[in-house]
């Protein structure tokens, strides 16, 4: 709670605002229109995902769930601009991902998107403030400004006092917050999280997941893909995948998936 | 922050190390090839001291024996002059013994030459006067022999001779001429004679034709139209061979009596005829008709008229004529022939004798009293008779013709009918005619007229000619005999001329040769002695010459051999002497040669020396040389080596650093931000790598290289800066190339393979 307040204090300024503070909230942030990707493995070709249509809004703290291979990691991948559909559209503020090319798509996640790793997938050579400022390092923020932004961000996440620990210092759990610090750096559009639970004791991730609900409630959008019904049921709204196909949302949100009904 | 964690990577260690080891190799082969280098230089030193100790050495020898070569050259040249000396002085008085023996020798030989001289004069007078001697008695002797008798006797007998000849040549003429003229004049006689009884005998042959025309006015002759021809008894085919003979085919007795009983007819004399002769082959044509064969009934006729071709022609050689010997009959119709000019006539019993005409004799080849064979039957020639015209019969009896015709007694062939008288003679050949068509019928007075003035004619033509004839040849005759007799005396007179004038020629020259012949020999022996005497003067002459030129020769060969025994002796001496300055020239010469040769010798072995100097220093610095390749190889082996570990390393590390480079690409990192950050990373691994590596190499590089290359002429030291410095960019440049390729091509993946990297 003492970590809630210190958190606050930098988590004002960063955000364009609070959610729904001026900003439309039935605007998207993200859009994704009969999205559909196919591996080819071997000569087989697996479609791991099949005309997905999906929007997500400013705000909104999504958990992607369903079983292996139900290409929700296919499709947080894709949101993250980590991989290119095999068909269909991605505009990310309006802007159409695919038209971009390596660098521009690269600008692109440094400053929109920021990740959670499963397996936290810190830099092992570099402590934890290292670590934090790195991506401030490419979007070229100045170095005293970038150690004061890295502090406080992770006095966000309660490390205030491990601040010049290396990874192989800190527990898992302390890994994740570092991660979730890095992911906040560049104040990004959305965070993406693959499981960032995976990896932790339930407790451990529980508490992960009330940060990212915090950071959430502090106007920060998060997906997060899990197959833990008991962390989806601390998100806001729940898309259910099946066979690369959205079979079902939850939650008291509207959901504005494009062609649902098709779907059906 | 990269240090620590450089530090903090056991991995990053092992690439130290690896640099560490390799230069502490390289350096420790430069440190060793360094030393080489000083020791190298220590012995080059060395060898150059050597060198100078020895031609030093060669030069001090050199000199000494310089000086032998002189001293030694310089006595050999006092030896020569002595020995010179000694041979001149030899020479001298070699020379002049020579010349006494040449003067005293040539005094022996002139007094020699002129003994020799006079008995040999001495020899030549003595014989010169007996070939006089001899000379003159011969010709007295040949002259003597030359005046004797015989001259004379030869004259005489040639003389004697000669007119022995001319008589007998005289005798033989006179005789031949004597033969010639008898010859000739009996020759004249003989023809004379021989012309007159011809003429003779033809004038009665005239007379008695003449006489016997008025009876043989009377006569018809009749023979048988057909005619036979063959071979008498025997036939062809049989065994003996005869004449071939023609006639006419045969009248029977019956019929001859029948005839005698036609009206004036007085007598019928039978005859057989029969003609023999030669058939010979001819090819010929046809001819255009035989009258001509007609004209006697031993006349030719061709055996097959009309025909071409080969023909067959008869030539009558006789007709033997069968009549009756009837004195009674032959005085009243001349059937035998009147003229016998040799033997008898045939009377009635002589049954094989024939009669012949003169003519005949020849063919026959026989006369009276010799036997002729006729138709296989011998006959006797009887008698010879004569008709002035020519005649072919032979005269036999009937009897005997009969026998050869195989006729039977009282046939005949031919048959003369004598008329009464003249003028019933046309009338009796008609009546024959006409009773015996087959029969031809010629009365002889259809023939009288022109054949009894031809007959006269031709005989009187005959007389005359054999007159004439008879006249030139008895003309030819003495002309011959003139001539020949002229001919005999001309050639007896150009015999006895010419034996006259042989004779004549003999003579003179049998006197001529006489008198030449004493004069020659006087002139011979004359010219003999004067050549005798002339020639023995010649000879004394010549001799005395020779004697004086022998003479004259042996004083100048005297006087020659002594100019040129002293001139010998001069030269001989002049040689010496040159002999002595080329002897010395050439000691001298020798000395020069010798000492340069010591000179060369000395400066070769400078060179030699100097060479040996060179090759060694370059030997030393080749062996440098390879001990610094072989340092090189083993540092560039090393510097390969450790950069493929670096490399190696690099490579690794990079690649498990892959799953890292997927979160820089997550956060928003570019590729070549990515690949600037690790090759910076590799490089500075690279250098402090390198750092470690050189202060392990002067730390524990000695102790290194005392490990690897045993050798007591290696000795150790420090690192140069240079090495330091290339050693340092290698590893940074390593550094940088290990770290290249794996990051440039993990950032070229997708992040999300990156990410899914373990």
């Amino acid at each position: 709670m003492s970590d809630a307040k210190v958190v606050k204090q930098p988590v004002q300024p960063k955000p364009a605002g609070p959610p729904g503070s001026d900003k439309n909230d039935s605007r998207d942030i993200i859009a994704i229109e009969k999205l559909s990707k196919v591996f080819e493995k071997k000569g087989d070709k697996v479609r791991a995902l099949s005309e997905i249509c999906l929007s997500i809004k400013r705000g909104d703290y999504i958990a992607l769930q369903g079983p292996s291979g139900s290409g929700k990691t296919t499709l947080l991948n894709i949101l993250g601009c980590l991989d290119r559909p095999t068909s269909g559209k991605v505009t990310i503020e309006g802007t159409d991902v695919s038209t971009m090319n390596e660098k521009e798509l690269a600008k692109l996640r440094s400053n929109k998107i920021g990740f959670i790793f499963q397996s936290f997938n810190l830099i092992p050579i570099f402590n934890a403030i290292e670590n934090v400022e790195l991506p401030m390092v490419n979007t070229k923020v100045p170095k005293n400004e970038r150690k004061k932004r890295a502090r406080e961000l992770l006095n966000l996440v309660g490390l205030s006092e491990r601040v010049r620990h290396t990874p192989y210092e800190l527990s898992a759990g302390e890994q994740q917050r570092v991660a979730i610090a890095r992911a906040l750096a560049n104040k990004p559009l959305v965070i993406l999280a693959d499981e960032p639970t995976g990896n932790l004791d339930s407790k451990t991730g529980e508490r992960i997941m009330n940060l990212l609900g915090e950071l959430n409630k502090m106007g920060t959008t998060v997906v997060v893909v899990t197959h833990d019904d008991k962390m989806a049921r601390l998100t806001k709204k729940t898309i259910r995948m099946e066979d690369g196909k959205i079979s079902k949302t939850t939650g008291t949100f509207q959901i504005p998936i494009c062609d649902i009904k098709n779907q059906r | 922050m990269a240090f620590r964690n450089i530090l903090r990577k056991s991995r990053t260690l092992l690439v130290v190390f690896a640099l560490g080891m390799s230069i502490a190799l390289i350096v420790s082969v430069y440190s060793g090839i360094d030393a080489t280098n000083a020791n190298t230089t220590d012995m080059i030193n060395k060898t150059n001291a050597n060198t100078q100790a020895m031609i030093d050495n060669a030069t001090l020898s050199t000199q000494q024996l310089v000086a032998n070569v002189n001293a030694s050259t310089q006595q050999m040249i006092d030896t020569a002059n002595s020995n010179t000396q000694a041979s001149v002085n030899k020479t001298i008085s070699s020379t002049q013994s020579t010349l006494d023996n040449v003067t005293s020798s040539t005094n022996a030989s002139i007094n020699t030459t002129i003994s020799s001289t006079q008995s040999t004069i001495d020899n030549v007078t003595s014989s010169t006067n007996a070939s006089i001697n001899r000379t003159i008695s011969d010709t007295q002797a040949m002259l003597d022999s030359a005046n004797s008798s015989t001259q004379q006797d030869l004259v005489n007998k040639t003389i004697l001779s000669t007119q022995a000849a001319i008589d007998k040549v005289n005798a033989t003429t006179q005789e031949m001429i004597n033969q010639t003229v008898a010859q000739a004049q009996a020759s004249i006689n003989k023809t004379m004679a021989d012309t007159q009884a011809t003429v003779a005998l033809a004038e009665q042959s005239f007379n008695e034709t003449a006489n016997n025309t008025q009876i043989q006015m009377t006569k018809i002759t009749v023979a048988n139209s057909t005619r036979q021809s063959g071979f008498p008894s025997g036939g062809p085919g049989g065994g003996m061979s005869f004449s071939p003979f023609q006639s006419y085919s045969a009248i029977s007795g019956d019929i001859i009596a029948d005839m005698s009983l036609i009206e004036g007819v007085q007598d019928i004399v039978s005859r057989v005829e029969k003609t023999y002769g030669t058939q010979t082959n001819i090819t010929m044509n046809p001819p255009s008709g035989n009258g001509s064969f007609n004209q006697t009934p031993g006349g030719s006729r061709p055996t097959r008229p009309g025909q071409g071709g080969t023909i067959t022609r008869f030539t009558s050689d006789y007709t033997i004529e069968g009549v009756p010997l009837n004195d009674t009959l032959n005085e009243k119709y001349h059937i035998l022939p009147s003229i016998i000019i040799n033997g008898t006539t045939l009377n009635e019993i002589d049954n094989s004798s024939v009669l012949i005409h003169k003519d005949q004799v020849t063919y026959f080849n026989a006369s009276v009293g010799d036997t002729i064979t006729i138709g296989g039957t011998n006959f006797t020639v009887k008698g010879i008779y004569y008709t002035s015209l020519q005649n072919t019969s032979v005269y036999m009896s009937i009897d005997a013709a009969r026998s050869l015709l195989n006729m039977s007694e009282s046939d005949a062939n031919v048959l003369d009918v004598y008329t009464i008288n003249a003028s019933v003679v046309d009338n009796v050949s008609s009546d024959i005619s006409y009773y015996y068509s087959n029969f031809t019928v010629t009365p002889y007075k259809d023939s009288f007229t022109s054949s009894a003035e031809y007959t006269q004619r031709v005989q009187s033509m005959q007389i005359e000619r054999m007159k004439s004839d008879a006249e030139n040849q008895i003309q030819r005759l003495e002309a011959d005999m003139y001539n020949q007799t002229a001919q005999l005396n001309a050639s007896a007179a150009n015999q006895i001329a010419q034996l006259e004038a042989a004779r004549d020629k003999q003579v003179s020259v049998l006197s001529l040769d006489a008198a030449n012949m004493t004069k020659a020999l006087t002139e011979d022996r004359d010219n003999q002695i004067a050549q005798l005497t002339s020639d023995a003067e010649n000879q004394t002459k010549q001799l005395e010459a020779a004697g004086d030129n022998q003479t004259a020769q042996l004083t100048s060969d005297a006087e020659n051999q002594t100019k040129q025994l002293e001139a010998a002796r001069d030269n001989q001496i002049v040689q010496l002497k040159e002999s002595l300055v080329n002897q010395t020239a050439q000691f001298k010469a020798d000395q020069n040669k010798q000492v340069n040769q010591y000179e060369l010798d000395l400066a070769k072995q400078v060179a030699q020396s100097n060479a040996d100097q060179s090759k060694q220093v370059s030997q030393l610095e080749g062996d440098k040389l390879v001990l610094e390749t072989i340092g090189s190889l083993i540092g560039i082996i090393s510097a390969v080596t450790a950069s493929m570990i670096v490399l190696f390393m690099m490579f690794y590390t990079v690649k498990e650093r892959t799953r890292e480079i997927g979160v820089y690409k997550a956060l928003g990192f570019t590729r070549s931000n990515i690949t600037a950050q690790f090759v910076i990373e590799g490089t500075v691994i690279g250098f402090l790598g390198g750092l470690a590596g050189i202060i392990i190499a002067i730390v524990a590089g000695p102790t290194l290289s005392g490990a690897l290359i045993r050798s007591a002429e290696f000795q150790v030291s420090l690192p140069t800066l240079q090495t330091t410095l290339v050693a340092l960019g290698l590893t940074m440049l390593l550094g940088a190339f290990g770290s290249l390729y794996p990051a440039w091509s993990a950032s070229k993946k997708s992040a999300v393979e990156d990410l899914g990297y373990e």
